[in-house]
């Protein structure tokens, strides 16, 4: 143990245990009281130097000679020499009657002449013996020879054993005292440490723990200074110094980079090597450790004498050293090293602590990033859900991405519909009117590349990277970017790319990058509803000309139909209680009695109404729309007999309107009510517009009636009828062909005489058009037809449907003739027809199965919105448990996405040509299974894609079957199948819930009717298969047809 | 199993949570957890397993949301319990504002909606749920 830090006042001399005043006091009486009782001239102490086994004087009485005085206070002796160390070797008391003259001991000079100086001659000495150690010898002497007898002899060992008792005992005390004032000083250092743990506990900073660290280890240790630091393995795996301090008196330095020097040298090096303090005596002789150049200067300029360290130490293993020294030698031992030891365990505590509250305010920051988006992505998809419109979405997901990935800028465009240009749709930021004024053309930039790859691009060096072109009148900057292609369904509809200015400070991270992804996946939804909606209105628009297509062509064929849904319309929508169409012959002076009349039909009473008089001759002679609101008592048109019936009839309203051919007047359209005032000017315009129509219809009619069978007529068809026609002789080369040939194929006929009939059959039809002649020579009396693709002068190809029938001369077949009707046109009417239709007919149970997707989409962001709340809680507690309420979040987003996914199936059925069929199952299957737990696989083979219409029956079918399953079989797994077996494709859903008894089931229910109506329309078959207890199996199967058959 | 003291609800309400959406059972229970004032003991999504686990689990309280998948389901769930089992506290968890069904609620039931924020919806659900209906003193 060293000497107490304290300075204190040693004085040389008097040997170890007499420095003491009361050990002194105690021996100046033992030999005043030896001198008195053995009535001898004097008495002397000498004590044992046990480290020099040397005999060192003490204290005596009665030595007055000034020389003697001075010999003997110097006076050390070996032990056995001389006669108190003769007493002393010997353990007892030794008496000799003539010192100088004795020889049974040994004699030293110096002792000799004292006693010659003093005049000595008796003398006796007794050891002190205490707890049967020789503390030293009690001493008296006369001058007189052969003085001390027996009596004095036992006298001077009991003085002697008092005195050895006396001294053990205060030896006893001091070491007792002393270890007192050992204890409270470490008292005082543990108590300083505590105070010290406390203080590092506070600092955050590791620099900080490191000098409040260094500083208390020196003033603890009583050092002149120290250094601290921690270390890391390098790539050889030797431990350097990172950083820390060194300290030198009160002068602080922080390490720098040269520093960092490898740590097996020196104090330091080996505790961190033997995980455990060290310490040295004096540094530079030091050899039991390596030195390095450096350290020794430094120590030589320092005067660095004694040393210690002690390694902080991590759960990891070693952390750092914190190192104290001293500029005297031995300064350091046991004790300071288990304080160092403690200090240094609780400095790699706080640097430890430090470094996970660090971490931990790092995730918790991300955590709160994270959080943050999904919130804004929670606003989007609420957002998604509640409008078509997409601008506002997209300025919602640029809002959100700026809050949770900074950007310079940012731009979102999408691929136009002819894929040969990204159009800008939103930019924001920097230079957002240029990228706005450009259209970026395919295949240029590194955004078509993004697009065309389907990959994103994160990319912090934008300059260095060969597809980046700059958008025109934008600066080249340095730039860091990030590129994401907007991808619905299978199809890319657009990017997404934001950019920061600068160089490495702006880098993009991976978190940033998966983050714009996310956002992207947002705005790829946000595009595909803005599509939507397009598709949707010019859908709305093409139906409405359709209609009026469909009705032109109506009016063609049949006018007697189209004049019955004029009356009818015009009763029903003028609240007439009867409407009628009275006819006037070219010249004639009536209109003819009613052609057509609703709500009954034209009677056997009805009349002729002369032109000029009444109501509807008023409107046939001025050709204008015509009405009164009190007939009989209205004096504003001529009146004639026909007033009787109006009178009986009741009628008091009346309107007509005249149907006019150009400028002819060939008819009218009346109604009448039995209400007074029924009719205004408004109903009059209607009514003029059903007259339009009727007219139109009498004059198609009347075209086709006037055209006869004549031959003029038939050149007239012939020429001008849309269809071709044609002959061929008996070897089926053309002999004729109409001039409607050029205006429908670019072929003239004058090119085509003479040549085979399969040349106006296409590579692929060729076969149907060999076949179709084949049976015609087979049956001559019936006429054929087949479709065939028919090939246009200009390369194109034309649906067209012909009819031949056999040229039979004298009973002997003689060749063909017929007619080719393009059809390409009447496919595309009759396709638009069925699927408005179909449409119709799906409506009401779209729009309710819609009303329930909406409901999954919202239980989802119900959850979200609770996740959320329970993510806020945790956040503060249990930072893992938040990280996994996190995944948890990401888990219900997808759900939204997916539950979006079948949304979008459910208003544009068209979305299946995207996606198809397969994937579209699997989409909704995933939706149900994260929905409700129960299992649901799909399984489907590779199938070729099947017309859209078959793929959405089959989709339905399958929709309808989860449903049931969820809604009444109580399953707990299902699973739905998709497979081609021979010509056919089969949709199997089966499921091992409860089942049912065919009978059982209502009418009606489970939408069995549905299904089969469904199948019934694209020529599949349904069937269901189920008992009580056996779960249920639905088979829906459908043939393929190949498209040469359709 | 223990009888309900008369007098209070000495410890947390055991609570079962009846909805269709298993994500929606999943982030309530959750949640209502964190709260450490309930204790979630259960979850249902149809009526059968709800009647299964009132049954078996004899809770305090059975927090619904009525459609199981229809209205009508929910709502003969609710007042074949509310016979069987008058003691049990009913919290019906509802989209609108007002309860669709009002006339459920003439018995041991209260109504949340579930279109208010997180935090006043959980509010809401946990007060209904520790606060004690009438007993009916004999």
């Amino acid at each position: 143990m060293p000497a107490a830090p304290t300075k204190s006042q040693t004085t040389p001399g008097p040997p170890q245990g007499v420095q003491q005043g009361e050990a002194r006091d105690l021996l100046a009486h033992a030999v005043e009281e030896a001198a008195r009782l053995l009535d001898a001239d004097g008495a002397i102490v000498y004590l044992v130097d046990a480290a020099e086994k040397r005999l060192r004087f003490a204290v005596d009485a009665g030595i007055r000679d000034p020389e003697a005085q001075r010999l003997i206070r110097d006076l050390s002796l070996p032990l056995g020499v001389g006669l108190f160390g003769r007493a002393i070797t010997r353990g007892e008391a030794f008496v000799t009657s003539d010192y100088p003259n004795d020889q049974r001991f040994a004699h030293s000079p110096i002792a000799d002449r004292i006693v010659t100086i003093t005049d000595i001659r008796s003398m006796a000495a007794a050891p002190l013996i205490a707890d049967g150690e020789v503390l030293g010898a009690l001493g008296a002497y006369t001058s007189r020879v052969d003085d001390f007898g027996d009596a004095q002899v036992s006298l001077l060992r009991a003085l002697a054993d008092h005195a050895a008792g006396a001294i053990a005992n205060q030896r006893l005390i001091e070491r007792l005292a002393l270890s007192q004032a050992e204890l409270a000083r470490r008292v005082s250092a543990q108590r300083a440490l505590g105070e010290m743990a406390t203080q590092l506990t506070s600092l955050r900073d590791p620099s900080e723990v490191l000098e409040h660290a260094l500083r208390a280890a020196v003033r603890l240790l009583a050092g002149d200074g120290g250094q601290i630091g921690t270390v890391g393995a390098d790539a050889e795996g030797l431990l350097r110094w990172l950083e820390g301090h060194s300290l030198v008196h009160d002068d602080l330095t922080a390490f720098t980079k040269e520093d960092r020097t490898p740590v097996d040298d020196g104090v330091s090096g080996r505790s961190l090597r033997e995980g455990r303090p060290s310490w040295t005596a004096d540094y530079l002789p030091d050899e039991s450790f390596s030195h390095d150049e450096a350290s020794d200067a430094v120590a030589r300029k320092l005067g660095i004498r004694a040393v210690i360290a002690a390694p902080m130490v991590g759960e990891a293993g070693p952390m750092g050293a914190i190192g104290v020294y001293a500029e005297r030698p031995e300064a350091f031992g046991t004790e300071d090293a288990e304080l160092l030891g403690l200090l240094a365990d609780q400095v790699a505590i706080v640097l430890t602590n430090a470094r996970l509250n660090a971490e931990a305010d790092v995730a918790a920051a991300a955590l709160a990033r994270q959080i943050d988006s999904q919130r804004r992505l929670l606003q989007i998809n609420q957002r998604l859900l509640s409008t078509l419109e997409p601008a506002g979405v997209l300025e919602l997901i640029a809002d959100g991405l700026k809050n949770v990935v900074w950007y310079d800028n940012l731009g979102i465009y999408r691929v136009e519909d002819d894929g040969t240009m990204l159009r800008p749709v939103l930019a924001r930021d920097r230079d957002a009117a240029a990228v706005l004024d450009f259209t970026i053309p395919r295949g240029s930039g590194l955004t078509w590349w993004s697009v065309d790859h389907r990959e994103p691009v994160l990319l912090n060096d934008a300059l260095s990277d060969p597809r980046v072109i700059p958008i025109p009148n934008t600066p080249l900057d340095p730039e860091a970017i990030v590129i994401v292609p907007l991808v619905s369904g299978e199809e890319v509809i657009g990017a997404l790319n934001i950019g920061r200015v600068g160089g490495e400070e702006v880098a993009f991270t991976d978190i940033d990058f998966e983050l714009v992804q996310l956002f992207a996946t947002q705005a790829a939804v946000a595009i595909t509803n803005a599509r939507l909606y397009d598709a949707l209105r010019e859908r709305a628009e093409a139906q409405r000309s359709l209609a009026q297509i469909a009705s032109e062509i109506a009016s063609l064929h049949d006018p007697q139909t189209v004049l019955q849904h004029a009356v009818a319309d015009a009763a029903r929508l003028l609240r007439a209680d009867r409407a009628q169409v009275n006819l006037a012959r070219e010249g004639s002076e009536v209109l003819d009695p009613p052609i057509a009349s609703a709500p009954t039909p034209p009677s056997a009473e009805d009349v002729v109404v002369p032109i000029g008089s009444g109501i509807a001759g008023l409107a046939a002679a001025e050709c204008r729309v015509c009405w009164t609101g009190d007939y009989l008592a209205d004096s504003s048109f001529t009146h004639d007999e026909g007033d009787e019936r109006i009178r009986e009839q009741g009628i008091h309203s009346m309107m007509s309107a005249p149907l006019r051919e150009a400028d002819r007047l060939i008819g009218t359209i009346t109604v009448q009510s039995k209400q007074r005032n029924a009719f205004t000017e408004e109903q009059g315009e209607l009514l003029t517009l059903l007259a339009d129509q009727a007219a139109i219809a009498l004059t198609n009619a009347r075209l086709y009636a006037e055209l006869g069978e004549s031959e003029r007529r038939y050149r007239h068809l012939v020429d001008y009828s849309p269809d071709i026609v044609w002959s061929v002789d008996a070897d089926g080369l053309f002999t004729f062909l109409s001039d409607s040939l050029e205006v429908r194929t670019g072929w003239k006929a004058a090119e085509l005489i003479g040549k085979p009939f399969t040349v106006l059959a296409d590579r692929g039809s060729i076969e149907g058009a060999e076949a179709a002649w084949a049976s015609m020579i087979a049956n001559p009396e019936e006429e054929q037809r087949v479709r065939l693709d028919l090939p246009l002068a200009n390369g194109d190809v034309s649906q067209a449907e012909v009819a031949m029938a056999a040229t039979v001369v004298d009973g002997r077949f003689a060749g063909a003739h017929g007619s080719v009707r393009d059809i390409s046109e009447r496919e595309r009417l009759e396709g638009d027809l069925r699927r408005q239709a179909g449409e119709l007919a799906a409506g009401q149970e779209r729009a309710h199965l819609a009303r329930e997707l909406h409901d999954s989409v919202t239980q989802v962001l119900f959850s979200m919105g609770l996740t959320l709340r329970s993510l806020e809680l945790l956040l503060e507690s249990d930072v893992e448990a938040a990280r996994a309420k996190v995944t948890e979040l990401r888990d219900l987003q997808k759900d939204a996405l997916a539950e979006m996914r079948t949304l979008i199936f459910e208003l544009r059925p068209a979305s299946l040509e995207t996606d198809g069929l397969v994937s579209a199952l699997r989409t909704h299957a995933t939706a149900v299974q994260r929905r409700t737990g129960m299992a649901l696989v799909v399984d489907a083979e590779a199938i070729p894609r099947l017309p859209l219409a078959t793929e959405e029956a089959l989709y339905r079918i399958g929709q309808e079957a989860i449903h049931n399953i969820v809604k009444h079989a109580n399953a707990s797994r299902a699973a739905v199948r998709l497979a081609r077996d021979g010509d056919l494709v089969r949709l199997t859903v089966t499921d091992d819930g409860g089942g049912f008894a065919p009978g059982d089931v209502p009418r009606g229910h489970l939408g069995l009717l549905g299904m089969r109506q469904r199948l019934d329309l694209i020529g599949g078959e349904l069937r269901v298969e189920s008992a009580p207890g056996r779960g249920t199996t639905v088979d829906a199967s459908v043939p393929v047809r190949d498209e040469a058959a359709e | 199993m223990t009888q309900t003291p008369l007098t209070a609800v000495a410890s947390s309400p055991r609570v079962v949570i009846v909805d269709e959406d298993r994500r929606v059972q999943q982030s309530l229970a959750d949640l209502l957890r964190l709260t450490g004032r309930v204790d979630v003991v259960g979850r249902a999504n149809d009526v059968r397993s709800a009647l299964e686990l009132v049954e078996r689990e004899d809770p305090d309280v059975m927090i619904v949301d009525p459609r199981l998948p229809d209205l009508e389901a929910g709502a003969a769930l609710v007042s074949s319990l509310e016979r069987s089992r008058p003691k049990m506290r009913i919290v019906l968890a509802g989209w609108s504002v007002t309860p669709e069904q009002p006339e459920l609620l003439t018995g041991a039931c209260s109504y949340v909606s579930k279109n208010g924020s997180p935090e006043d919806f959980i509010a809401a659900v946990v007060d209904a749920c520790c606060t004690p209906t009438r007993l009916s003193l004999l």
